[in-house]
């Protein structure tokens, strides 16, 4: 099947998708009261990318580039929330976060980054259980320097320092339909660029020149940012698909896999593609078939009864009856939303329960030929009945761009 | 797409230079009596073994530790998915690692087994504890590490690793070298890129397409303040605002490539400027030459507050409330020290810095310069290239 790059009209200044709106912030905090409640938590504090943003509606890229200042947001399980900050960031919270309290330091003050600022506004809270969280838990990349994490540990006795991941995680596992607009503007943009690509690769660029290539048409065509391009490539198939670019020009007979994060207003896509170029061998395609055919099993199995254990089974059934054994990889796909890859896992071990809202990739990958290996990945939302695939699906055929 | 000529890139790092930073991270642990240091963040780890792992920078599902004892070589303890990129890429050889994720032990075992197996003289160990550690392990495995690991004693490397890097050597100026000209390049033809009535969004969003077909890696931070006659925040945006005449605007980016940052502004005027934005402008120009001019060996980064806040002080005008007139940089985009009035590290040879005055003028506007350098005997020398006496003028 040939693939012909659509027209790559760099569609700048397109609508925007619509902000969050206040009401949505408060269903979030009223959420996260109801899970300290159930954790018993008296309060949490966040000052992560994520969690911040998706508490307080802070936008900034600032925070989360430079290390020299820690952002921190305070919820109470009962009380208003109070934003502790650098005060050169006091302005652009109060362009961005429905939060009007505000207390704030002159950072950097490496000796002392709000600690007593955040003392005091804990010391405020009401205390029921004892215990207030903090970030602590699986997959928290904490904004804010550990030893500064064990002074607070000390600073807001007699509150016991717990976890807040629990709470967190199940905030942002189930995704509102302005978080699903948000993620499918973000696929939308990645599936255009995708598109493209036949358009603007070339036989004999490098593989760092396709990325940075295909990054830059991602941002013309709306993202905002494009942190994350993987890349593989190699005569007949690929050996690796989490490397970086290397200097390794395309060639006729290649196939390609791009996998990237697109980000766009705080949320992410993540999905690859293949192609080929001039031609492919048999195993290649037959490969290609396969995990197509996986990847519809997990898509299938995508929903409320299941769990993301039995969606990496779905898809390793389809491969594992089809006389190949199972890779490296450890999962099968994983939770989207805020962060590239969230909860839960698509792996045999991860019994999460799939609940409308959530938002899934599905990833299937096997090993072909002399040590090659094939992925697949679409991106789709839990419903009550069969998922919304959000991708627009990958062709059933390895495509074979004419050169 | 328009095809640019991407400038030559400096070779990549050396077995010898990773060797040489070994080296110096060892005697640094002698004089702070440790066994061994563990790092686990982006700056630091592939500052000692080369790796190149975007997955682990972009998903935070997997750990990724690297130990690097004051006796004996360097051990990763990675996750088994990670093998093949990390033998591709980095010079280290010992590898020990696990199934992951595995939430319930993301290589905490093999941590302790292996700082155990240290030769133990002070009986502490470092991790990156101190002011601006950000890790990809998280802290409550941080915190189990610290009771696994005893009777060894979890001591802070950060402060030693960031002392270790706030020296550069000559490929490391020259990885800065390469991304700080790319972006002044790119702030230079941005008059090619600009339409009146595009909206500060897609200016950006050209722009660092634009620099990233010429060459760097990524652009994690670029932002963008305008407004009529002037803006009013230097580290906010893109919101959306339509760029029309009469406006002037700054955008900030910090651009990378082989992981080492450029930080700088540069400035534009929609149409011809205000007098009040011209002598703004001037002013930093000229605070800016000063802080350049400073940066010698033996002068603190107070020191180049100091030389900043004078001529904006001289000129008439209030120092702004951000702080610190410019910081540190390398592979961070902000790093130790600050330039400000109580931050009295003293600027070493190949240190390098950013210069970033800044002023209030007008009703509630602000401006901002930036320049990155080196830190010579002779005064900075620049990585970017200057900025242009007067601000660019775009078609309105």
């Amino acid at each position: 099947m040939a693939a012909k790059g659509k027209k790559n009209a760099a569609r700048l200044g397109h609508r925007e998708v619509p902000r969050f709106k206040a009401a949505e912030f408060a269903e979030r905090v009223e959420r996260a009261r109801k899970l300290m409640t159930a954790h018993k938590l008296d309060g949490l504090m966040v000052c992560s990318e994520p969690n911040l943003e998706y508490l307080s509606g802070f936008m900034s890229q600032f925070p989360w580039n430079s290390p020299s200042r820690p952002w921190y947001f305070v919820v109470p399980r009962v009380g208003e929330a109070t934003a502790v900050i650098p005060e050169l960031g006091e302005t652009n919270w109060a362009d961005s976060s429905w939060c009007k309290r505000v207390v704030s330091w002159p950072s950097p003050t490496p000796e002392n980054e709000g600690l007593d600022l955040i003392a005091k506004v804990v010391a405020a809270i009401p205390r029921k259980f004892g215990r207030f969280g903090v970030e602590l838990g699986q997959e928290t990349r904490l904004g804010m320097a550990p030893g500064d994490l064990f002074r607070i540990r000390d600073a807001i006795r007699p509150f016991e320092l717990a976890d807040c991941v629990p709470v967190t995680r199940a905030l942002r596992l189930i995704k509102s339909k302005a978080e699903h607009a948000h993620i499918r503007h973000a696929v939308r943009i990645a599936c255009d660029t995708f598109d493209a690509l036949p358009d603007f690769v070339r036989l004999g660029d490098s593989e760092r020149e396709i990325c940075r290539k295909f990054a830059a048409t991602a941002l013309l065509l709306g993202a905002d940012k494009v942190p994350f391009t993987a890349i593989g490539s190699g005569k007949g198939g690929y050996e690796s698909i989490i490397q970086g670019p290397t200097e390794r020009c395309l060639a006729k007979g290649d196939i390609l896999n791009i996998d990237t994060g697109v980000k766009y207003a705080g949320y992410f896509s993540d999905f690859n593609r293949n192609f080929a170029f001039g031609s492919a061998p048999d195993d290649a395609k037959r490969a290609h078939e396969l995990l197509w055919r996986s990847t519809e099993a997990g898509i299938a199995a995508a929903r409320p009864g299941n769990t993301s254990a039995d969606v990496f089974h779905a898809q390793a059934k389809v491969i594992e009856d089809a006389g190949i054994v199972l890779g490296n990889v450890g999962r099968f796909g994983h939770g989207l939303g805020k962060v590239m890859t969230e909860f839960p896992s698509n792996k045999p071990i991860d019994k999460t329960p799939l609940v409308p809202g959530m938002v899934l990739t599905i990833e299937p990958s096997l090993m072909y030929g002399k040590g090659k290996i094939l992925v697949h990945e679409e991106d789709l939302i839990i419903t009550e009945g069969k998922p919304v695939l959000i991708t627009r699906r990958a062709p059933r055929e390895l495509p074979i761009v004419k050169v | 797409m328009a095809k640019i000529t991407p400038r030559r890139a400096p070779p990549k790092f050396g077995r010898a230079e990773y060797q040489a930073r070994i080296e110096r991270a060892r005697a640094a642990m002698t004089e702070a009596k440790l066994d061994a240091i563990m790092v686990t963040s982006q700056p630091n780890l592939p500052y000692f073994a080369g790796a190149e792992l975007p997955i682990a920078w972009e998903s935070p599902t997997r750990p990724w530790h690297l130990v690097v004892p004051r006796k004996g070589d360097p051990v990763a303890v990675i996750p088994y998915s990670g093998e093949r990129e990390w033998r591709e890429t980095s010079w280290i050889a010992d590898l020990r690692m696990w199934r992951s994720p595995n939430p319930a032990n993301e290589g905490l075992d093999i941590l302790a087994k292996t700082f155990d197996e240290i030769p133990r003289v002070h009986g502490r160990i470092g991790c990156e504890l101190g002011p601006e550690s950000r890790l990809i392990m998280t802290p409550g495995d941080l915190m189990r590490l610290k009771d696994m690991m005893r009777p060894i004693e979890m001591a802070d490397c950060a402060l030693l690793v960031t002392r270790l890097r706030f020296v550069k050597s000559k490929a490391e100026i020259a990885h800065q070298r390469h991304i700080c000209r790319i972006v002044s390049d790119a702030f230079a033809d941005l008059p090619k890129l600009f339409k009146p009535g595009i909206t500060d969004a897609d200016l950006v969003r050209r722009l660092q397409a634009d620099i990233l077909l010429r060459g760097a890696d990524k652009t994690p931070y670029m932002v963008i303040g305008s407004g009529k006659g002037g803006y009013d925040s230097t580290s906010m945006g893109p919101i959306g605002r339509k760029l029309a005449k009469g406006d002037v605007f700054q955008i900030d980016t910090g651009s990378r490539w082989g992981f080492y940052f450029s930080d700088f502004c540069r400035n534009y005027a929609v149409g011809k400027p205000s007098d009040e934005a011209r002598r703004a402008y001037d002013t930093l120009w000229r605070a800016t030459e000063a802080g350049i001019k400073a940066a010698r060996p033996g002068n603190t980064s107070a020191d180049l507050f100091r030389a900043q806040a004078k001529v904006i002080q001289d000129s008439g005008y209030a120092v702004n409330d951000i702080g610190r007139m410019g910081h540190g940089l390398g592979r961070n985009l902000t790093e130790p020290p600050s330039n400000k009035l109580d931050d009295n590290t003293v600027l070493i040879e190949n240190a390098t810095m950013t210069i970033e005055p800044s002023l209030a003028f007008g009703r509630g506007r602000t401006m901002v310069h930036e320049e990155n350098l080196v830190v010579t005997p002779a005064g900075g020398k620049l990585l970017t290239t200057r900025a242009p006496r007067e601000m660019w003028v775009l078609r309105a």
